[in-house]
């Protein structure tokens, strides 16, 4: 067997010199695909040491961060992203070869969606982030005339802590590089099932800037145990979090009342396809666009399509279409095949299978295209039914509807769940249709095709990337205008 | 047809002396009653391809998963014609409980009696039976509620008590047994559902009472149904060693029997002596393991799902999908814990989350 062992996370040098010799505790986290095996080590401290940390990022952090420039930061994580886009870089050859191993993703979608990822944080990227939230980006540094009058300046967390999931890989850079871009300290909690791109972009980043050696921390519990990150929960001013609602429920739970919580729970994504996309010329691209939204990252992104939404009228019939898709995401599967599943997943693959099949027999509504162990099925129903979840793993509803407002009560059973819809509609239907996804509690409307590849400054389940990190602190007219009395120059 | 297989069914139980060949054969047979006469089971297997025009072994019968027993109706005759439905207490999926129609008991009852007595007796032809467990007149839907009723009927002494009700694990009466089964000298049983042991031990503990009962030689325990979702996290090697230590006994007179609503006949291991212990399934039984991924049989040794193919299943469906995760080894198999359906991963919703707030 091919085994590596590496260690990832990050701890301050000059603090781990504060900590007894050999005090550091590492967890040894094992992961094995066919005859390749990874052993990834994660800094596992204890409840006094991740207090020591914390004190040591918040003393040392904020001061740090003001000195280093908005332009340094960005230039810094620019030159990282460039690095990783390079397939010769060593790091970027390192997560190629290890993220397949770590994740069960095959090698080409890792290598293909990683890059399409990263592209989101090149230099330009970062400043749209910016724009987007800051009318002003001088505010991140100093207080500045705002239209109300008076004056306004950010404020970050003096600490932030980032709970990150795996069901993405490089899920963590978003929020890690969002908190760098607005100066805040970090700690970085590891996903037991992805340890690895956080802790390889801070040390590439670190070379770039070495200022930040005291701003930032990666480290690892095991999820669930808050009996030694208790102390870390403690002391941030902020905690965002990845994770089931569960998880994140179990989270805030444990945070003070003055603690601010950014949670990220389970979410359900869907498209909808007009009849007026599915001509001749215009239906296999929908076809083509749609496959591609279910088979990047076998629909493990809150992003990712559950069921398409098909309106009947169109050259092309929802069935058709069905089948049609189902054709796109085979031949798809050709390049990218299906991730490595686990027993427990690939058994609760073939029991929701059988259930769909029960549904056929139960219902004559319900069709279903694709063999019972093919890599991938297609559930069709020719009546609108309200939007279910799949099991995901490229396995995905087809539901035909006959007047926009049947979505209604196709989609309002899971409204409070609803994130991005993938749209295939003319100008003429777009306005309409998109104030009937807002008013059922969809946050994000894109083009089919797009769903797993939200640009830059995307407002993530209709927050602010980055506006909601910090605090905006005013210094309000009424004081500038005080102060003028007390100038020695005054008449 | 249907009046051979009620004849020839139990006529194989019966025997000793059985081979392959012959369980193939009675599968087949069984297999083309269903399809013919269970309707849903019948479209099931066309949609699988399946038809006794193409199945030629007893493998190729398309199993069923046990969630079909919740959306089904899976029976040859009319449902209204039963004499019995037996229930599952739906600890997978909360909205449904999984239901198995009986037009009558004859060849269940014929099942639990025959593998029961060697499997378990040992010996023995009666002891007196301790059961753990509310009566069939508590709980009348439940299989297990009347397996361990035709326990007490056909195994059972005249000293023979239900130890527990309904509203749970009945002190006094287990004081009483266990003071009775000093007084008698001769081997004793107790048999339950695992769980009511621990009620049993926290209520002792609960009430300042004696935690060591010793047994006389020979006395055997009997426990099933594990501990999915009804107790926090016990080993299961804590659980026989807590067992031995309470009762007095060896290990290897700790029988755990492994059954399932949507069955027939059960399995049983020789004592908990190594972990986990090795099940066996009667003659009428075939138990195969699949790889879900590609659905086909893996190689002994190799973990998989168990399929169970059981002939005493006769008004249902003979081949059973269940979410027990198992591995073939000598003499039989072994369970390798439940499978607990796919794990959140990350942010996108499961279909459990969403059945959830869907009946919230």
């Amino acid at each position: 067997m091919n085994e590596q062992t590496f260690r990832s996370g990050y701890l301050p040098p000059k603090w781990v010199l504060t900590q007894a010799v050999d005090s550091i505790q590492w967890k040894a986290l094992t992961f094995i695909r066919g005859n390749q095996s990874v052993i990834v080590e994660v800094p596992d401290l204890t409840l006094f040491q991740s207090d020591s940390l914390c004190q040591y990022l918040k003393l040392k952090g904020p001061l740090t961060m003001k000195e280093i420039s908005l332009s340094t930061l960005i230039h810094g994580i620019s030159s990282v992203i460039l690095k990783l886009l390079d397939k010769n870089n060593k790091s970027r050859i390192f997560l190629n070869e290890n993220l397949p191993v770590i994740t069960g993703f095959d090698r080409k979608m890792i290598e293909l969606n990683l890059s399409s990822y990263l592209k989101t944080f090149r230099s330009h990227s970062l400043k749209s982030f910016l724009a987007q939230d800051f009318t002003q980006i001088e505010m991140l540094s100093d207080f500045v005339p705002v239209v109300k009058g008076g004056w306004s300046k950010v404020k970050p967390p003096n600490l932030m802590l980032h709970v990150w999931s795996a069901n993405v890989p490089a899920l963590s850079l978003w929020s890690l590089i969002g908190s760098l871009l607005v100066k805040s300290p970090s700690i970085g909690k590891l996903a037991s099932d992805e340890p690895l791109v956080a802790s390889i972009f801070v040390k590439m980043l670190l070379e770039e800037i070495p200022a930040l050696e005291d701003c930032l921390s990666i480290v690892w519990w095991r999820g669930g145990d808050f009996s030694h990150s208790q102390a870390i929960l403690d002391q941030c001013d902020l905690v965002l979090a990845y994770g089931s609602n569960e998880t994140l429920n179990s989270i805030r739970s444990r945070l003070g009342i003055f603690t601010r919580f950014l949670g990220h729970g389970h979410k359900i994504s869907f498209s909808v396809v007009s009849n007026t996309a599915l001509d001749n010329k215009n239906a296999k691209w929908v076809a083509e666009q749609a496959a591609l939204d279910v088979v990047r990252y076998d629909q493990m992104g809150c992003y990712s399509p559950h069921a398409y939404f098909v309106k009947t009228g169109g050259l092309v019939s929802p069935k058709e279409f069905a089948q049609l898709l189902l054709t796109e995401i085979h031949s798809l599967s050709h390049r990218f095949s299906n991730r490595e599943l686990s027993m427990s997943e690939s058994s609760s693959i073939v029991e929701w299978r059988q259930d769909q099949l029960f549904n056929t027999i139960k219902d004559p509504s319900v069709e279903i295209f694709g063999d019972q162990s093919a890599s991938s099925q297609v559930i069709f129903c020719n009546v609108a039914m309200p939007l279910k979840a799949s099991i995901l793993n490229r396995n995905v509803f087809v539901i035909a509807f006959n007047h926009w407002e049947e979505l209604d009560f196709c989609l309002d059973p899971q409204r409070q769940f609803l994130q991005t819809a993938g749209v295939a509609v003319s100008i003429e239907e777009l306005d309409h249709v998109s104030n009937l996804l807002v008013e059922l509690g969809v946050t994000r409307i894109c083009s089919v095709g797009e769903m797993t590849q939200p640009p830059s400054g995307w407002h993530h389940d209709g927050g602010f990337s980055l506006l909601d990190l910090v605090k905006i602190v005013d210094v309000e007219m009424s004081t500038i205008s005080a102060s003028e009395r007390f100038t020695s120059y005054r008449d | 047809m249907s009046f051979d297989l009620n004849y020839l069914i139990p006529a194989f139980i019966n025997r000793q002396d059985v081979s392959v060949a012959e369980f193939n054969e009675l599968a087949l047979r069984l297999f083309k009653h269903q399809f013919d006469f269970n309707s849903p089971y019948q479209h099931f297997c066309r949609l699988n391809g399946k038809t006794p025009r193409n199945v030629f072994h007893w493998t190729d019968i398309p199993p069923i998963s046990i969630n079909a027993f919740k959306d089904l109706n899976l029976s040859c005759v009319d449902i209204n014609c039963c004499e019995r439905v037996f229930m599952t207490s739906g600890t997978t999926r909360q909205d449904t409980r999984g239901r198995h129609f009986h037009p009558n008991l004859d060849i269940y009852n014929l099942s639990m009696k025959s593998f029961f007595k060697k499997a378990f007796m040992s010996s023995h032809e009666i002891m007196p039976m301790g059961i753990l467990f509310p009566s069939d007149v508590e709980l009348p839907n439940s299989s297990l509620a009347h397996y361990l009723k035709l326990v007490i009927d056909h195994f059972g002494t005249d000293d023979s008590l239900y130890l527990m009700s309904n509203s749970g694990v009945d002190i006094e009466r287990f004081i009483q047994f266990m003071n009775f089964s000093k007084e008698y000298g001769k081997p004793i049983a107790i048999l339950g559902a695992s769980f009511s042991y621990i009620h049993l031990f926290d209520l002792l503990k609960k009430r300042g009472l004696s935690t060591v009962f010793p047994l006389p030689n020979g006395s055997r325990i009997f426990d099933t149904g594990g501990f999915k979702g009804q107790v926090d996290d016990i080993d299961l090697s804590d659980f026989y060693d807590l067992l031995t230590t309470i009762f007095q006994i060896p290990l290897t007179s700790c029988i755990n029997m492994y059954g399932m609503t949507e069955l027939s006949s059960q399995f049983y291991d020789m004592g908990q002596q190594s972990l986990p212990s090795i099940k066996k399934s009667p003659h009428w039984v075939q138990t195969r393991v699949i790889d879900p991924i590609t659905m086909q049989e893996c190689t002994p040794g190799q973990p998989g799902l168990l399929v169970h193919c059981d002939l005493a299943n006769i008004n249902s469906v003979s081949t059973i999908l269940t979410e027990d995760m198992g591995v073939i080894v000598d003499g039989g198999f072994q369970l390798l814990g439940r499978v607990t359906g796919l794990q959140p991963r990350g942010c996108s919703l499961t279909v459990e989350s969403i059945a959830l707030t869907q009946y919230e």
